[in-house]
């Protein structure tokens, strides 16, 4: 899908001017926290905290310190690799101490693990179409910015779960349907959310973040210059994504059991162990000290914020967003007031304010209609 | 401290950091604030609205998230019981002091140490594993992050402030 794109997305892209792409940001955002499990108003808000961490260091137009509390390090900005690590790593590693759980699986040996390689590996030929038209949906799902593989795997799960006829009560019981069609679409996702990646320089979910952060950290920046200048390089990504599908399809079947057997290793050899290799590749990725400390403050922000409920995801996005959002909104502010362009006769512009204020109204529509039809079924 | 006044202590934190985020920027050259206050003031909003609605039990939960009601059910499910919740706020509140202590380590005796020392201390007294696996599997991951240190920091590892004070 990608490669047939591509003619299509160098014309698109060029479409996008400042403007645009400040307000795909905001649409992208405002999705994805109104998707995330929670409540809207903690998504957004963690979206703002994350825009906030991300203004830490320079103001890139004045050059004047913001936020550095004095210290010479923050000055370099929050190193995005540490609040990532941190914010899931290490968060998930408090989550995992207190859990309760002996192993991962729950079970202690090997041999009390469940399930056939070989039934998972027929699966998607004998639910052929149902493969297809999940991995259809994952690819639509991930092409819109910021919507991401809960939704895929979501909407996926419930068109198996529709189109399984009179077996719908199978689901949730084991019936490999359930996990072959959202499993598809989040497969699928990936290559469709490298569409706003690479087209415009925003990431879609947290992966393509971190792919962005890998490209920025080699020099490249994704969006008009590298599908004009640049375009080997998109192929390059394009294949490599098929191709990594293959392989870890053939690692993951090579692999399956040993890496099953890993589940029931105890939680007491695995902690140690992961904060081991995570505090050293912290540390070595860039040898500063602070990096870890910063990791460790927000593994612990990270697990609050898991504990009480607030998303994670849209406080890191924005944390890789914050950057452009600034040069854009700046860009945007001196095209209007040297009078080069019209923010509000935009057509671009005003779909994408119409799409945001959609997003944002859609919970609302949708529990005003699912109070409606209950006040319907008890009348 | 419930769910409930640990849900509401934590949304007043981050009132409280967006607060300090709001008393940065007013000292900030006045062109200098338009983008960080364009952000701050609807996350204001938001953490405001937040926290009136911790404090007011959190709301019903048709409001809640766009996939209606199924967190309800999950959060009922999830709901600790009254004995539960101060054993679950004691094992959080370990899980937490335990990922800070590995940070202490490393800051003070250095990455090797650290490494080891804390996944004995971990073993043994966390995991009530016994001194000869606790022993055993520390040396192994002292073999695993000295060949990690060696490969990777090209000979100038962090050995910790307790080291560099007696140098």
């Amino acid at each position: 899908v990608l490669v047939l794109l591509m003619p299509f997305l160098r014309e698109w892209a060029l479409l996008f001017g400042p403007a645009e792409v400040l307000m795909l940001t905001l649409w992208g955002l405002t999705t994805i926290a109104v998707v995330v499990r929670g409540s809207v108003i903690k998504g957004l808000a963690a979206a703002g905290l994350g825009f906030l961490f991300s203004f830490v260091g320079f103001d890139p137009r004045l050059g004047q310190s913001r936020y550095t509390v004095g210290s010479l390090y923050l000055s370099d900005g929050l190193d995005l690799l540490a609040v990532s690590v941190g914010l899931f790593a290490l968060a998930g590693t408090i989550e995992l101490a207190v859990g309760g759980r002996t192993t991962i699986s729950g079970r202690s040996r090997g041999e009390q693990l469940s399930g056939s390689t070989w039934e998972g590996l027929i699966a998607p030929w004998t639910h052929f179409w149902l493969f297809i038209r999940s991995s259809l949906i994952g690819t639509i799902v991930g092409i819109i910015p910021g919507v991401g593989g809960s939704v895929a795997s979501f909407v996926a799960y419930s068109h198996a779960v529709q189109t399984a006829g009179s077996h719908r009560d199978r689901f949730g019981k084991g019936e490999i349907r359930g996990v072959l069609a959202p499993e598809a679409a989040v497969d699928a996702k990936d290559g469709g959310a490298l569409v706003p990646t690479l087209a415009l320089g925003i990431p879609g979910n947290s992966s393509t973040a971190l792919l962005l952060l890998a490209l920025s950290l080699h020099g490249l920046t994704p969006g008009r210059e590298m599908l004009t200048n640049q375009a080997n390089l998109a192929f390059v990504l394009i294949w490599s994504l098929f191709l990594s599908n293959w392989l870890t399809s053939i690692l993951g079947l090579a692999a399956v059991n040993p890496l099953s057997r890993l589940t029931t290793v105890p939680i007491t050899f695995v902690i140690p162990t992961v904060l081991v290799l995570a505090t050293h590749g912290l540390y070595f990725s860039r040898g500063r000290i602070e990096d870890v400390i910063v990791a460790y403050v927000f593994g612990v922000f990270g697990y609050l914020m898991k504990v009480n409920g607030w998303p994670r995801i849209p406080l890191v996005i924005a944390l890789v967003l914050g950057p452009g959002f600034e040069r854009n909104l700046y860009l945007t502010l001196q095209l209007q007031q040297l009078g080069r362009i019209s923010f509000w006769s935009r057509p671009l512009v005003i779909s994408l304010i119409v799409f945001s204020l959609a997003t944002l109204c859609l919970p609302f529509l949708r529990n005003r209609n699912t109070g409606k039809i209950q006040g319907t079924q008890e009348q | 401290m419930t769910r409930r006044t640990s849900k509401t202590a934590f949304s007043v934190f981050l009132l409280c950091v967006v607060a300090f985020f709001l008393s940065q920027t007013l000292a900030l050259h006045a062109l200098a604030r338009l983008v960080p206050l364009s952000v701050i003031i609807p996350t204001l909003a938001f953490l405001i609205a937040q926290v009136s609605i911790d404090f007011r039990g959190g709301l019903p939960s048709k409001d809640k998230t766009l996939f209606g009601n199924a967190d309800q059910y999950r959060e009922k499910a999830l709901l600790p019981k009254p004995d539960e919740t101060a054993r679950r706020q004691t094992s959080n509140l370990a899980g937490i002091v335990w990922l800070v202590s590995m940070l202490g380590l490393v800051y003070l005796l250095g990455f090797l140490v650290a490494s080891v020392l804390y996944t004995f201390l971990y073993l043994r007294f966390r995991g009530r594993k016994n001194w000869r696996l606790s022993a055993v599997v520390a040396s192994g991951v002292g073999v695993l992050s000295y060949a990690l240190v060696t490969i990777l920091s090209n000979g100038s590892p962090y050995v910790g402030k307790v080291w560099l004070w007696f140098v």
